[in-house]
């Protein structure tokens, strides 16, 4: 499922980290070494974030409290028209 | 009705039918004063010539009684209050009006202290009392014992108190408010299943963001019941974060109403509701610009259900662009600082090397000298030692610092090689060579298998050719055939005196049979 691969990513950290990251790399203070590391790790989150774009598909699901428990329905968007 | 007033005597008195004294206007509710006709066993005085006019206090005075008298106690009146003035004695004058007429009022101390409610200009109020006559101004007007608010006005005000209770406890204040990712990837959405809200809510949030997960929770937006129906829709997705997984936002929204069709957003457990809830709640209520009690202290409100969703569900374009521009910028920084890197070994190697020569050029010229000392204490030996030792030291401080340059080079090569591999050209190399291994390999199979083909082929025309025919005659078999050319291969339809023909290799032979024998 889709779903349990991104549980671990999570979008908006990721485009934090690579804030700093490329601010860090930018302003140059830290060894050629260290660089290539961040710059590594930058491509890396990058590829990430784009795989998710790219794959992730949406879902929609409509829930109820029901007497034995959650009740959990996927539809269509065609379906919530209706 | 005082028949023995002062006034009313002097006009029984006349003797003339009198005027009937005009009753007094709209205010007459219950029986006029009817002159009494019982004049008849009465004498009465004779009309003096000019009636006597009545005194001002007279006069008032019977307006006042006139007018307590004829007016029911208690009444009630509807009208907006306008001119609200609360005097130092504690009493409060003010104006009750409609669009066609105003009345002035006034509310004793005791009765406004008295009062839940807190009266102000523009409020729609009915008022009980009654009417009053105030004589030393000669004034009609309506004594207010209670106030309460009418209809809508009652709801307006049970806002105004929520809110500023609200307030009061600091559930509306801007630094509760959590902040909602901006680029959420699941959200919960509360609302009614009926309606457009719903719809567009969805289509917009997908529109901007098509990877976006949503919770949907239908609920009643209206009526009592709404309420309840809604903060159990909040709670189910707070309490159900491990199966649904985790909400950045929930978005509670309605479609447009009037002010009573949302009354249920003002709803005070509801507020609490939202206030408490662990994940953060954006509204978009109704089409208006005002906020509802829910939109008050949610952590993020819209002009309308699309309004909020476009305000939370934020554009993955804008993500991609964001990415575009981070790799483009580290790609710059990185190949920028190799480089300075390279240019900055270079002018150090250039430097060591300059550096070296000189010393070693410096050095030269000190052993020049000593040579030459040398050469006068003791010429051959003494100098062409020296010059050994001399030498060897020189190689070997050249060699070092040849070293020492090709040490670091490698490591600089060495990065620059991690950076290229990156670059896709490696990649198609590889990948390229890959090909025309595999592209090779195939040639020759395709090869190899069209060779067995042909093989076969050759195999089999052998073999058919061995099985012709006339190969078998060759090899000395033969062939009869009866008259009628059908060929005999049995001794079953043999006779003798039947004519046979025999094919051999190279000719026939005709024959007739002389006998059959059985093998």
């Amino acid at each position: 499922m889709a779903d349990k691969k991104n549980e671990a990513f999570n979008l908006e950290h990721t485009l934090e980290e690579l804030t700093k990251i490329t601010e860090q790399i930018s302003a140059g203070k830290v060894g050629l070494e260290e660089s290539l590391r961040l710059y590594e790790k930058g491509m890396s989150m990058v590829n990430q974030c784009r795989a998710y774009l790219d794959a992730a598909e949406s879902r929609i699901r409509v829930i109820s409290q029901k007497a034995d428990g959650l009740e959990i329905k996927e539809v269509s968007i065609g379906e919530l028209k209706a | 009705m005082k028949n023995d007033h002062p006034l009313f005597m002097n006009f029984n008195a006349a003797p003339a039918p009198a005027k009937a004294h005009p009753s007094p206007g709209p205010l007459a509710g219950s029986q006029t004063r009817t002159p009494s006709k019982k004049g008849a066993s009465t004498d009465l005085p004779e009309r003096p010539k000019r009636p006597a006019a009545m005194t001002v206090s007279e006069a008032c005075n019977l307006l006042g009684e006139t007018i307590e008298s004829c007016t029911p106690y208690p009444v009630q009146i509807r009208g907006e209050i306008t001119n609200w003035k609360v005097a130092r004695s504690g009493h409060a004058y003010l104006s009750l009006r409609d669009d066609q007429a105003s009345l002035d009022c006034v509310m004793w101390k005791r009765d406004l202290e008295k009062s839940a409610l807190k009266p102000a200009d523009g409020m729609t109020i009915v008022a009980t009392g009654q009417m009053r006559f105030y004589k030393p101004r000669g004034q009609v007007n309506f004594q207010v014992s209670a106030m309460s608010l009418e209809g809508r006005g009652e709801l307006e005000l049970r806002y105004r108190e929520l809110c500023q209770k609200l307030l009061a406890e600091g559930l509306l204040a801007a630094e509760r408010k959590r902040s909602i990712p901006r680029f959420p990837m699941r959200i919960g959405l509360i609302t009614s299943d009926t309606g457009d809200a719903l719809f567009d809510v969805v289509t917009t949030a997908l529109r901007r963001f098509p990877p976006l997960q949503i919770v949907f929770v239908p609920t009643q937006v209206q009526g009592d019941a709404a309420p309840a129906d809604m903060i159990g829709a909040i709670r189910l997705l707070n309490d159900n974060a491990q199966s649904l997984g985790p909400l950045d936002a929930i978005l509670l929204v309605r479609g447009g109403g009037s002010f009573e069709d949302l009354w249920a957003f003002n709803d005070e457990s509801l507020a609490r509701t939202i206030a408490k809830s662990r994940i953060p709640i954006a509204t978009g209520i109704g089409h208006e610009p005002d906020q509802t009690i829910a939109d008050l202290v949610a952590d993020a409100c819209g002009p309308t259900p699309t309004g909020v969703a476009q305000k939370v569900v934020g554009e993955s374009a804008a993500v991609r662009d964001g990415l575009a521009y981070f790799s483009q910028r580290m790609s710059e920084k990185m190949y920028q600082y190799l480089d300075t890197r390279n240019r900055d070994m270079d002018a150090a190697e250039t430097k060591m090397e300059s550096h070296f020569q000189r010393r070693l050029a410096d050095m030269r010229r000190l052993l020049d000298q000593f040579d030459r000392r040398i050469a006068s204490i003791e010429p051959a030996r003494l100098a062409s030692q020296k010059a050994m030792a001399v030498e060897t030291a020189r190689q070997r401080l050249m060699d070092t610092m040849r070293q020492r340059l090709q040490k670091c080079r490698p490591h600089v090569d060495r990065l620059k090689d991690r950076l290229q591999s990156h670059s896709p050209s490696l990649r198609i190399e590889r990948l390229s060579s890959k090909f025309n291994v595999i592209s090779r390999d195939l040639t020759s199979i395709m090869q190899r298998r069209v060779q067995q083909a042909a093989e076969h082929c050759r195999h089999f025309a052998l073999r058919l050719d061995e099985s012709h025919p006339d190969k078998i005659l060759q090899r000395g078999y033969s062939i009869t055939t009866l008259e009628d050319g059908r060929i005999l291969d049995s001794v079953i339809g043999a006779s003798p005196g039947l004519k046979i023909s025999t094919q051999l290799a190279d000719g026939r032979l005709i024959s007739t049979i002389e006998a059959v024998k059985n093998a």
